[in-house]
């Protein structure tokens, strides 16, 4: 048993170099928050995703040589009730039993100084794939980064909604998203055996 | 002649009764219902006009203590100690109701947006466990309330049927004497 480890673990740490270069930093769960500000009667309203990851690889030296590739579970919403997120999960909102998953992949990241970063790539959400640019800030704590920074789309744009929802005078259709995000060195994957 | 209540008073006596019993009735309404843009509609108005109704009371209170209402006609000394107690209670429910509704709100972290465009302040922060404890105690004070207005609307009755004084007449516009 202890040789099939120690095998593994050689193995690991000659892998290790070649992945980490791939995507040196993971979302880590715990001190990261992804969440979003919309209106509803007139009353600003907050929300947030419960459950997300990804893979943020920051090449400082060639910003453009970065990439992005962060998910997040629909069905996860945290609306503050039990009742609007399961709303939200239904068909008229996110659709979470058809696509569970919103993501968004960038491999263009433009260095804008002062350690903020333009990033360009593809959004999917429900079946919609469309560009998006995120501007976000990026701060180092010690090994970690914390990546802040949001984003405006209208969720009409996006079939977040639909059918008796549509009315944007009871649900705004401008909905800011914004994300603080812990990233922490990805440790090396182990291989498959 | 028997003194009557000042217009004023009449004004916003029927008025109050118009609104506590409207907006009663929404809320018992919008409570069962399933999510809907039509809830979300119902809360919003259902909290403009509690907070409509916690300035009229507020209102309907200082003209009370400007202009005092006319003595009772007499009656037992119970009688007049239980309308008393009766409508003491109904002022505090009249406050207390749209503050509980208002701290609600308030700890469920939606903020009161007075006819969607003058935000009210938060009066407590977002808190789980106090919205569900103040849910509990705007619910009981509003059954309180109703029981109150059944003893308030038997006492009425009671003057107009069976005693047969003007104490009813003098809060109705119209009625000027006891038929």
């Amino acid at each position: 048993m202890s040789k099939i480890m120690n095998k593994i673990f050689l193995l690991a740490l000659a892998a290790a170099p070649a992945l980490a270069q791939a995507a040196p930093y993971v979302i880590s769960a715990a001190g990261s928050r992804i969440g979003f500000g919309y209106e509803q009667m007139g009353v600003a309203m907050q929300g947030s995703f419960r459950s997300f990851a990804g893979s943020v690889d920051l090449n400082e030296a060639q910003p453009q040589k970065s990439t992005v590739d962060i998910s997040v579970q629909t069905a996860s919403i945290s609306l503050g009730s039990q009742e609007a997120d399961r709303t939200a999960a239904d068909a008229e909102f996110f659709d979470s039993k058809v696509f569970p998953r919103a993501r968004f992949v960038s491999g263009q990241v433009q260095m804008l100084g002062n350690g903020r970063y333009r990033i360009t790539g593809t959004f999917t959400l429900k079946n919609l794939r469309r560009p998006l640019t995120v501007d976000a800030a990026m701060q180092a704590q010690g090994a970690m980064r914390l990546l802040t920074g949001s984003f405006a789309l209208k969720r009409l744009d996006w079939g977040i909604g639909t059918g008796e929802w549509a009315d944007t005078s009871t649900l705004g259709n401008d909905v800011r998203v914004n994300f603080a995000l812990r990233l922490v060195p990805a440790t090396p994957p182990s291989p498959h055996p | 002649m028997t003194a009557r209540y000042s217009a004023p008073a009449i004004f916003f006596h029927w008025l109050m009764a118009l609104g506590l019993a409207a907006n009663f009735a929404l809320g018992i309404t919008m409570a069962d219902m399933a999510l809907s843009p039509e809830k979300l509609k119902f809360f919003s108005w259902h909290k403009w006009a509690g907070i409509t109704l916690l300035g009229l009371v507020a209102l309907r209170l200082l003209w009370r203590l400007l202009r005092r209402p006319p003595p009772p006609l007499p009656m037992p000394a119970w009688q007049k100690y239980a309308a008393e107690v009766v409508h003491g209670l109904m002022y505090l429910l009249m406050f207390a109701i749209p503050l509980s509704g208002w701290i609600m709100s308030s700890a469920a972290g939606i903020q009161v947006v007075y006819l969607g465009m003058f935000p009210l302040p938060n009066l407590v922060a977002k808190d789980k466990a106090l919205f569900d404890l103040l849910k509990e105690a705007h619910i009981s004070l509003n059954f309180t309330l109703l029981a109150l207005f059944i003893a308030h609307v038997a006492g009425a009755l009671k003057h107009q049927l069976f005693d047969r004084d003007a104490t009813l007449a003098r809060m109705i516009p119209w009625m000027r004497s006891n038929p």
